[in-house]
């Protein structure tokens, strides 16, 4: 908006500007371009300093991964809990939010503020009475224990994205439709649902992205049978064995690759759902 | 919307948040009146877990460290984040998509692999960043130095954060409104007037909305510390919410740990109560 204000292009956007955004765009990326390029050496290039910039490829590290059992066994983990968590996270997300978006009572706004509550809170003070109570009743390091946990943890950030969305559907197409004889329920998942994609797409790409990334959770509560991929990726930094960078590397990049796919194709829903309490807060 | 509807929508997600989420904060809540280490039987201790905890070391050095990440690396990344928002709206939009993409993958790109390769350019030896300053004469060891390892860490924190304030930011310049800029110029005010009297001043609530994520998540921080340092050398980078997960789960004091986990509950209720206030008050008006 700003924008309009400038007479014209001055030399200041050609000499400041694109410099100053482009050099910040290479400060966000520099490090996975780097580890791209690890994951591609030799080992011998990977530590050879000053640093090889210009190298033969060799894909030997991601077939490396293909064989590595330990890696799939992450990768399914990691793949199963974020699959449910998105799928359940959703579905009781959408109902709460929408009624949340729709009742005019108190309880609406102390439903919200508990949430943002919630949602502030050090995960570690919700997360020690699972660790005490999964080890005694044997649910440690089950994926069950883990996906209840995550959907729970982000419950208030699904309802509070889910109320922003639902808020701006007009009230007139359920109302119209419960005339015409549908109950409340119906009205919601025949009239409201088909139109609140975009809010189901934020939702679902955060639970992804928390589900995916988070490290916290898993370390505590999941053991050698559920763990998930950042829990392998975070024991490779105590790995002192030089040698195997390049294999490091592959599996960094091979975590992160889906997720920039994401960012790039789903870029209006992570801005809006990074926003969502901006507006409101 | 009727109550009993209400109830019926709203349920599932109520009984999930107060069931794993409420009653577990309770939970700790007493755990941390007790003495209990992992496996044992829990004894009532009354308060001496805080006592104990409020004059440990260990706990004002971290709580130090924490109050020095966010004191240190919020003014420079939300700095970083309003001069980028600033500049983004001046130029074309597909470019513009782009520069958004990678301002974000930091914070959105899984945070343990981001903190891996970040601490990669630092390794001694074979990180790149180590290498080129040898060529100025300059040699730190970034992880096994205190200054240095702090450093490395707020290093690491700017990174990770200035994305989210351009997006957040940008966001919010866009809804400036147009005619108040336009009366501006009309007026004579230049680009700097313009920024200092319309912009920031409209801006403002984004930015205390940044500065409060930047904090809370400051009380947070675990994920990198773990990948890069362990907390070390010593006890040099830990943080309040490293220092309380070693407590409980490595040295498996659960009560200890408990009563730890009740003061950042704390600390972040007080942070938040501000927003709280504003947002019961706005309710009350409309």
């Amino acid at each position: 908006m700003l924008a309009t204000a400038r007479n014209g292009k001055s030399h200041w956007d050609i000499a400041v500007i694109y410099p100053v955004l482009a050099l910040f765009a290479l400060v966000g990326t520099v490090p996975f371009l780097w580890a791209l390029a690890t994951s591609l050496k030799t080992p011998v290039d990977a530590f050879a300093m000053p640093p090889v910039l210009l190298f033969r490829p060799t894909f030997t590290p991601y077939l490396q991964l293909l064989h590595d059992g330990q890696f799939g066994d992450y990768l399914m983990n990691s793949l199963i809990v974020t699959a449910a968590v998105v799928l359940l996270s959703t579905i009781v997300g959408c109902l709460g939010g929408y009624a949340l978006a729709r009742y005019g009572g108190i309880g609406s706004l102390a439903l919200l503020t508990l949430a943002l509550v919630l949602y502030s809170l050090p995960r570690v003070a919700v997360l020690l009475p699972f660790y005490q109570i999964g080890q005694s009743s044997g649910l440690y390091d089950t994926k069950t224990l883990l996906i209840v946990v995550m959907v729970a943890a982000n419950q208030p950030f699904a309802i509070w994205i889910f109320e922003s969305f639902f808020r701006e559907i007009p009230v007139q197409l359920e109302q119209a439709a419960m005339i015409d004889g549908c109950s409340r329920f119906q009205a919601f998942v025949r009239v409201v649902l088909p139109i609140a994609g975009p809010g189901i797409a934020t939702t679902a790409i955060f639970s992804l992205l928390f589900a995916y990334n988070e490290f916290l959770l898993p370390v505590i509560l999941a053991g050698p049978d559920s763990s998930t991929m950042p829990v392998l990726i975070a024991n490779y930094a105590g790995s002192s064995d030089v040698s195997r960078w390049p294999l490091f590397a592959a599996t960094a990049v091979l975590v992160a690759l889906p997720l920039l796919v994401i960012v790039i194709t789903c870029q209006r829903f992570i801005v809006r759902g990074l926003i969502a309490g901006a507006i409101k807060g | 919307m009727t109550q009993r509807e209400f109830a019926l929508f709203v349920g599932p997600c109520f009984l999930v948040m107060g069931a794993l989420l409420i009653a577990p904060l309770f939970y700790t809540g007493y755990l941390s009146l007790q003495h209990l280490t992992f496996g044992g039987t829990p004894t009532f201790v009354g308060m001496a877990n805080y006592t104990d905890v409020l004059r440990d070391d260990q706990v004002v050095s971290a709580v130090g460290f924490t109050v020095l990440y966010v004191l240190l690396t919020l003014p420079v990344h939300t700095a970083i984040g309003l001069a980028l928002a600033l500049m983004l709206e001046r130029i074309g939009n597909r470019v513009r998509a782009l520069l958004i993409s990678a301002y974000a993958m930091p914070f959105i790109l899984t945070p343990v692999v981001g903190t891996l390769i970040f601490s990669w350019l630092f390794k001694d030896h074979w990180g790149i960043l180590p290498f080129l300053l040898d060529k100025v004469h300059i040699h730190i060891l970034w992880f096994s130095q205190e200054w240095p390892a702090r450093a490395m860490v707020m290093l690491w924190g700017v990174w990770w954060t200035f994305g989210f304030n351009v997006i957040v930011l940008f966001a919010g310049l866009q809804t400036l409104p147009q005619d108040q800029v336009n009366a501006a110029i009309v007026d004579g005010a230049d680009y700097w007037q313009r920024l200092r009297y319309i912009v920031i001043p409209h801006l403002l609530p984004y930015l205390s909305l940044v500065t409060l994520f930047n904090i809370i998540d400051g009380l947070r921080i675990f994920d990198s510390i773990w990948v890069m340092t362990k907390g070390g050398p010593g006890t040099a980078t830990e943080t309040l919410a490293y220092l309380t997960y070693r407590v409980s789960f490595v040295l498996k004091q659960l009560g200890r740990g408990s009563a730890l986990s009740m003061l950042s509950v704390a600390g972040t209720l007080i942070l938040i109560l501000p927003v709280l206030y504003s947002r019961m008050r706005r309710h009350g008006r409309g």
